[in-house]
């Protein structure tokens, strides 16, 4: 991919936005933490007041705070550059290793609702469209329209009163029971642990899916190469799979690639509600402990998250339409 | 020999505003023999197209279609609903009656290598494996002409021209070694320098396996030297269907004289001609219920009694014509010099 | 597109939409959460954070709290008529805020494209890069939360993807004969921009519109249910995080308020699919 030119322009570009990004948002948590009331060195310190004047002192010098204002800057900046994220006074570790350290179960979570929702989705919005029309459809597409406009939160809230609550069928929260072994058993604890977070996250996105699925294959099935292929004499099942289910998942790619951030935005939520170990409970934790400093490196992180699924899911769709080069 | 394609009293509708069923094709009958070439003309709207997609089974599933016989390669199918008896039209598609369609770009499927197309088209009739059919698809490539097949195979619709894609949807439709071919408009969508290469190839593959031609087209021109019969459509009906020979030697209708005065001369280079045009335009579907001959208001030699009732067919030389003037028309000489 | 008037020809919009099933569920709906905002101060007069009877009743069981009261016996029925007040006003405020940023940047950037459209397409890129709920979260974290903050929140961080549609439709305007024709007898920029393009898409703006009320309201409703919400005022969202405490007993106090959150949404997204229906009579085939 790198050894052409255009594949070579491909990944100029994509570093050159890359660093864009990484400055941009550098600018705009700057400027958050200045506008936040109070100074900056209390805004950092959390909880305005109960920190101590040598400590406000100390994070004034850590953070170059009683230079000028350019400069302060250009130290944020450079700092950011470097991935130094700065002390969570509050955790007592630094800000970068708190995120790493809560990646992976983000991840985990993310994945497993996008897959839930694309395939799901996906399935559904197929059914609804090759029922278009019928109960089916009107059936399909009436659940989405409903888990489309249910708050992700409050779903984790009634899924957790029915099956963890009165069922009883899944842990009420958290990813791995207290004291659980390794091995195949530890697998088999966080599998059971990740049943309901996954749903929660993934009803909202496998609504949106359904819908364009069904959209995309309504449209896919009246063009020509449809018909070519139905008079090659090939099986409805056939045609259905290769020549309409190919084409018709090229917009749900496309758009699980906008929604990544959207997706993070609701991880917040889905492990507020059910204590999953993630990215969203650290920022929850710093929302609710004002620590600041935490909650933006959070939100530095995720944008460069954002950024690098973006490019995966364009490599991808790279692959899937042979159509499309890589573009800049 | 006997007729290889051979229909009789094809109806064929679509569903209009409340309950209504609006005819596209009406009464349409026709026969084709092993290596013979039927041209079946007119304007767009007239229900050509419809009368192809109704031969293979595929128009979309809210028509109507209905035929006394429809008789493909020995087998009658005038009673088998194309929704009912998928199974049936599944292998007479592709395996005894094949179709090339109008837009070379959009007949194929942008995502899938044009060897993986041909080679399904293969797999769809006979049970060989994926390997023996890319086998059979580089032979098919080579067979259309195209040149270095061996690459050609894995690569993609967008990345071959217009004629070479023409080129790939005819392999397709080549593949299980059709006895009918259907072409709709086989040329319309490319570079006029093509066409006549591309209706070269189809002429010589029919020639090699004597494979009943039914092309489907708006240019008379195209029609000249490559039909033995013609079957001029208007307005859901066949106006004239003659012999190829007679037909330009003596146009029997109205209409077909108005097609073959509205197409451009051959040989021309130059800037646009301007075509003598026929005034007024297709009725559409749901305009089709007047009393009279359809043609009437628009037709040039119309007179009082022909918008009283439908003409019958008229018995001429080489086959027959619906119009009250055939025979006048018939019995006179071409009416310009610069056909045929 | 053949004029300014031609965006309001089709004026009986509003009947198009009633005539569609799902025009006139949504619009009903929002009718009548409408009619909840306003007449909050007469059905139940008074503060619905003050404490009015026993906590824990439940629905049904007595009928001045129709709907029961919650663990600090707050009349559930007063929460949630005065909090249609505070997510329809959030909602419809933080929205036109977004639509502001939205279309002056997308109307900016496809009728002057070159280096304009350049930056402006950059910085909506940049906007849609960072995950915009975790995003309003760090401004309303940083700023304090309050009914100002919340919304100014909510209207920064939604207005990227309107932004596109509405550069892409007024650059398929900006080449028609329509603006060309106003350009050659010397009209001004901002006369073509308001009088010519505007009108024009204002159908996928008004589209846009009634998702971006409903995704505001949901977003508020998130912060709200996060601990985010204004300590002053009773939100739906609000509700559902007090709720939370007592789900495993009294579960009906995070369930009301939720079930008014989707119905809001639920009757936004309906008007929205059936403003797009009859305004794009091409996807209306099937």
């Amino acid at each position: 991919m790198i050894r052409t030119p255009a594949g070579r322009l491909f990944w100029a570009r994509r570093l050159a936005q890359m660093v864009l990004v990484v400055l941009s948002i550098g600018t705009v948590n700057f400027l958050l933490l200045h506008l936040a009331p109070g100074d900056a060195a209390q805004v950092l310190a959390g909880e305005s007041g109960s920190a101590s004047p040598e400590y406000l002192a100390a994070l004034r010098r850590q953070f170059g705070l009683d230079r000028p204002f350019p400069v302060q800057f250009g130290h944020y900046i450079l700092r950011l550059v470097t991935f130094d994220l700065g002390f969570s006074h509050r955790q007592g570790l630094p800000v970068a290793t708190l995120i790493l350290d809560r990646l992976p179960a983000t991840l985990l979570l993310m994945s497993a609702s996008i897959g839930l929702a694309v395939l799901l989705g996906g399935a559904l919005g197929f059914l609804a469209a090759r029922r278009a029309g019928g109960l089916a459809d009107a059936l399909i597409s009436g659940l989405a329209l409903l888990f489309y406009a249910t708050p992700v939160f409050w779903v984790g809230l009634m899924l957790t009163v029915v099956f963890a609550v009165w069922l009883d069928w899944f842990p009420v929260g958290g990813m791995r029971a207290i004291g659980a072994t390794s091995g195949p058993g530890a697998i088999l604890d966080i599998a059971h642990h990740l049943v309901l977070p996954p749903t929660t996250l993934g009803l909202f996105y496998m609504a949106t899916y359904t819908r364009l699925m069904r959209a995309s294959v309504l449209d896919v099935q009246d063009r020509d190469f449809v018909r070519t292929a139905r008079a090659k004499g090939l099986a409805d099942g056939r045609i259905a799979w290769r020549h309409v289910l190919r084409n018709a998942t090229l917009p749900i790619v496309t758009t699980v690639g906008v929604q990544v951030g959207s997706i993070l935005g609701g991880a917040v939520l889905v492990e507020t509600v059910f204590s999953w170990p993630g990215l969203g409970r650290l920022a929850f934790e710093a929302l609710f402990q004002r620590d600041l400093n935490l909650l933006l490196g959070i939100l530095f992180l995720s944008s460069i998250l954002v950024g690098v699924a973006n490019l995966a899911v364009d490599l991808a769709y790279a692959r899937l339409d042979p159509r499309i080069g890589l573009q800049g | 020999m006997d007729p290889v394609l051979d229909v009789d009293g094809l109806f064929v509708s679509f569903p209009g505003h409340g309950r209504t069923l609006l005819p596209a094709v009406e009464d349409l009958g026709f026969a084709v023999r092993p290596g013979e070439t039927l041209a079946i003309v007119g304007e767009s709207g007239c229900g050509k197209s419809a009368t192809a997609l109704a031969l293979l089974g595929l128009l979309p599933r809210h028509a109507v279609a209905s035929a006394r016989r429809l008789r493909i390669a020995g087998t009658d199918l005038a009673e088998a609903d194309p929704q009912a008896c998928r199974e049936i039209w599944r292998r007479h598609r592709g395996g005894r009656i094949a179709m090339i369609f109008q837009e070379p770009l959009t007949s194929l499927n942008p995502v899938l290598t044009i060897g993986e197309q041909v080679a399904e088209a293969v797999r769809a009739h006979e049970a060989v494996s994926w390997r023996a059919a890319r086998g059979r698809a580089f032979d098919l490539l080579r067979r259309v002409r195209i040149p270095q097949a061996e690459q050609r195979l894995d690569a993609y619709p967008h990345q071959l021209s217009g004629g070479m894609r023409q080129r790939v949807v005819i392999a397709m439709a080549l593949a299980c070694r059709p006895a009918v071919l259907v072409a709709d408009e086989p040329t319309t969508a490319l570079d006029v320098t093509v066409q006549a290469r591309v209706l070269d190839l189809i002429a010589e593959i029919q020639e090699e396996t004597r494979t009943a031609l039914v092309l489907i087209t708006h240019d008379l021109g195209v029609v000249a030297d490559r039909a033995d019969r013609v079957l001029v459509m208007y307005a859901g009906r066949a106006v004239e269907s003659r012999a190829a020979s007679a037909l330009f030697a003596a146009p029997a209708h109205p209409y077909t004289r108005a097609l073959l005065a509205a197409r451009p001369r051959p040989g021309w280079t130059g800037a646009r001609p301007r075509l003598p045009e026929i005034p007024g335009r297709v009725p559409g579907l749901g305009e089709r219920g007047a009393a009279g001959c359809p043609f009437a208001p628009r037709c040039a030699a119309v007179l009082p009694a022909c918008r009283i009732g439908r003409p019958d067919l008229i018995v001429l030389d080489g086959g027959t014509a619906a119009c009250l003037r055939a025979g006048e028309f018939a019995a006179q000489e071409t009416p310009r010099a610069a056909f045929g | 597109m053949s004029g300014p008037a031609d965006a309001f020809a089709r004026a009986p919009l509003l009947l198009s939409v009633l005539h569609r099933p799902a025009g006139a569920a949504g619009l009903a709906v929002l009718a009548l959460v409408g009619l909840a905002a306003l007449s909050a101060g007469l059905l139940s007069p008074g503060d619905p954070l003050d404490m009015v009877a026993l906590p824990f009743l439940w629905p049904g069981t007595d009928w001045a709290h129709p709907l029961g009261t919650d663990m600090l016996g707050r009349d559930l029925a007063a929460g949630l008529l005065h909090g249609a007040r505070v997510s329809l006003l959030v909602g419809i405020v933080a929205a036109v805020i977004a639509l502001g940023i939205g279309v002056g940047a997308g109307a900016l950037a496809g009728f002057y494209r070159g280096r304009l459209d350049a930056v402006l397409m950059r910085a909506t890129e940049l906007f849609q890069t960072i995950p915009p709920f975790l995003f309003a979260l760090a401004i309303v974290a940083v700023l304090q939360p309050s009914l100002t903050t919340i919304t100014l929140a909510i209207g920064v961080t939604a207005w990227p993807s309107l932004a596109r549609i509405v550069r892409a439709e007024v650059l398929a305007l900006r080449d028609g004969e329509m603006v060309q024709a106003a350009v050659a007898i010397g009209a001004s920029d901002a006369r073509i921009l308001l009088l010519h393009v505007l009108p024009n898409v204002l159908g996928p703006v008004l589209v846009s519109a009634s998702i971006l009320v409903a995704t505001a309201i949901l977003t508020e409703s998130s912060l709200a249910f996060l601990g985010l919400g204004d300590p002053n005022v009773v939100s739906w969202g609000g509700m559902v995080g007090a709720g939370r405490e007592v789900l495993r007993t009294d579960w009906y106090v995070a369930a009301l308020p939720g079930l008014a959150i989707v119905a809001v949404v639920l009757g936004l997204n309906l008007l929205g699919d059936a403003l797009n229906d009859a305004l794009d009579p091409r996807r209306m085939r099937r």
